[in-house]
């Protein structure tokens, strides 16, 4: 195996967990909505906020140091529309990602732990659902941009 | 855009959501569990399924 190769690995696999986990967290969230019950919204921004901070952060570094590595590796130009669009995307979403939502959810979620789940709390755990899944269509934007590699 | 680059990107695409979902729900899984409330694992449970 090359190192390449490894990188690709650890490239691909990170974006897996980051975006996969993401779009599951979205599913939950909608059964969460539905269910009515301000409890299981409270247990999802729980869930999210610690997720977000020691499962997705990690992904989203591990995903662009091995992103640059891959670069470097491969002999790609940075000045390739992939790399400087993947990297503007990737900026954007981990600043509105772990710059908001997260901190926002993990600050709902200790909300609803400390006062109990409430409609209100629950109305916002929503809406920071609903910014999230804006972020999720980025990311999915990005993938289709590292496969296909447009102007290369 | 080819054919094959559009089946290679609906290709990862689903292999995120396969792959990264179900950790997610391992990660779900574990906190419910460590919670020690059966409601929340029962609930979860019912998600999944």
């Amino acid at each position: 195996m090359t190192s390449y190769e490894l990188w690709l690995f650890l490239h691909i696999t990170a974006a897996m967990v980051w975006i996969g986990g993401a779009i599951t967290a979205q599913v939950f969230g909608v059964l969460a909505k539905r269910s009515g019950d301000p409890g299981q919204s409270a247990a999802l921004g729980r869930n999210l906020g610690f997720v977000g901070m020691y499962v997705f952060l990690p992904s989203a570094i591990i995903v662009v140091l091995t992103g640059g590595l891959l670069v470097e590796d491969g002999n790609w130009d940075w000045g390739e529309p992939f790399v400087i669009l993947g990297l503007l995307g990737w900026a954007v979403v981990v600043a509105a990602a772990f710059g908001y939502v997260v901190r926002e959810m993990g600050k709902a979620g200790a909300r609803m732990a400390a006062e109990g789940p409430s409609p209100e709390l629950a109305a916002r755990v929503g809406t920071l659902v609903l910014i999230a899944r804006v972020l999720i269509v980025v990311l999915v934007a990005i993938v289709f941009v590292m496969v296909v590699k447009p102007g290369t | 855009m080819s054919w094959s680059e559009l089946l290679l990107f609906v290709h990862v695409s689903v292999a995120v959501i396969w792959v990264g979902g179900g950790l997610m729900m391992q990660f779900f899984a574990i906190r419910a569990s460590m919670s020690g409330d059966p409601a929340r694992t029962a609930t979860l449970g019912e998600d999944i399924g």
